[in-house]
């Protein structure tokens, strides 16, 4: 039987700095019309979302994973 | 192979074949989803404003989707006295009518220091001439000569101001005048996108390429624009809705709704 493993430090690291950064890009996004500068507004919104999709990618692929139990060998 | 472990995720027994169109069928669900979510949000706002009243000096005149920028520009200090008070607040309401009037694809800009009613006695105070007078600098256009209502087909920064445009000194004119002369350019802006040359030429001198018969400029990817502003009023109105409260005992913080976006 398989179970998944996490590699729970680094997840939290990637995401606190991916996050950090999509606090900022999502803060440009909000704090002005997209009319006003749809250029910004655009690369701000699309940047986010795909920061996002990246750290869900990464996280998925490769910090977490099916791994056998360890076998006791007593 | 890649993507049986979404499957096994979900606890999906499936072959690797089948496995693979129930992936694609659900990013193909979500990503209609996703597109409906923002065009919902789009749909509930406005094609654009026909007017801009920029409140601060470092607010940016919005570029969006417009065919032409009409600025009035208060250089002259003589208008920010408070005797011309009343002057300046009928040049305001011809802003107001004509910006309404030049229809969502032509913007009229006015710049002011601050919120403030129209009604204030101190209303002259309240123009941003510091501001209108980089333009009239960057146009190399007499303060005293002023206002000035400039319009442009292209973007009106003031470190690179379109060479095609047209200006019209506002100053000498009667009200009666005046009238006539924003009745005429909302005609042509209306109807044609653009300020006849003759007409800029008419009211005043203007410099070398002053007043154009610019093209009018194709417009922007409009669509776009409010899906992104659809998407981020909808995240405001969802931020605003949400009431997070922390109380950890000693320490207690609230996120309150929105009061205004």
């Amino acid at each position: 039987m398989s179970i998944q493993r996490w590699h729970w430090g680094k997840i939290v690291i990637l995401w606190a700095w991916g996050g950090l950064c999509v606090a900022v890009l999502l803060t440009r996004f909000l704090s002005q019309k997209a009319e006003v500068d749809p250029v910004v507004s655009s690369l701000s919104f699309v940047g986010s979302v795909l920061i996002l999709g990246a750290l869900t990618i990464v996280t998925w692929l490769w910090l977490g994973g099916k791994d056998d139990p360890p076998t006791d060998r007593r | 192979m890649k993507k049986e472990w979404i499957c096994s995720f979900w606890n999906m027994s499936h072959t690797s074949r089948t496995c693979a169109k129930t992936v694609w069928s659900l990013a193909l669900r979500s990503a209609i989803l996703f597109a409906a979510a923002l065009s919902f949000g789009g749909a509930g706002l406005s094609a654009g404003q026909a007017t801009a009243e920029l409140v601060s000096p470092t607010a940016q005149i919005p570029r969006g989707t417009y065919k032409t920028w009409s600025l009035f520009l208060v250089c002259n200090p003589d208008w920010v006295a408070p005797e011309k008070s009343t002057d300046l607040a009928n040049l305001y309401r011809r802003f107001k009518s004509f910006g309404d009037a030049i229809g969502r694809e032509n913007l009229a800009v006015w710049f002011w220091k601050r919120p403030l009613p129209v009604s204030d006695p101190r209303l002259a105070e309240n123009v941003d001439v510091a501001r209108s007078a980089e333009f009239c600098g960057a146009l190399g256009r007499a303060p005293s000569q002023g206002p000035y209502l400039v319009v442009t087909t292209a973007y009106p920064a003031v470190t690179a101001f379109p060479t095609e445009r047209a200006i019209f000194e506002l100053g000498g004119l009667q009200p009666a005048d005046l009238a006539k002369l924003l009745n005429s350019l909302t005609d042509q802006l209306l109807l044609q996108g653009r300020v006849e040359a003759a007409m800029g030429a008419a009211r005043g001198p203007t410099p070398p390429g002053g007043a154009t018969t610019p093209p009018a400029a194709p417009p922007t990817s409009s669509l776009w624009i409010r899906l992104l502003e659809g998407a981020r009023q909808s995240m405001i109105g969802f931020g605003c809705k949400v009431k997070l409260q922390i109380d950890t005992g000693l320490l207690s913080a609230e996120l309150r709704a929105c009061t205004g976006q």
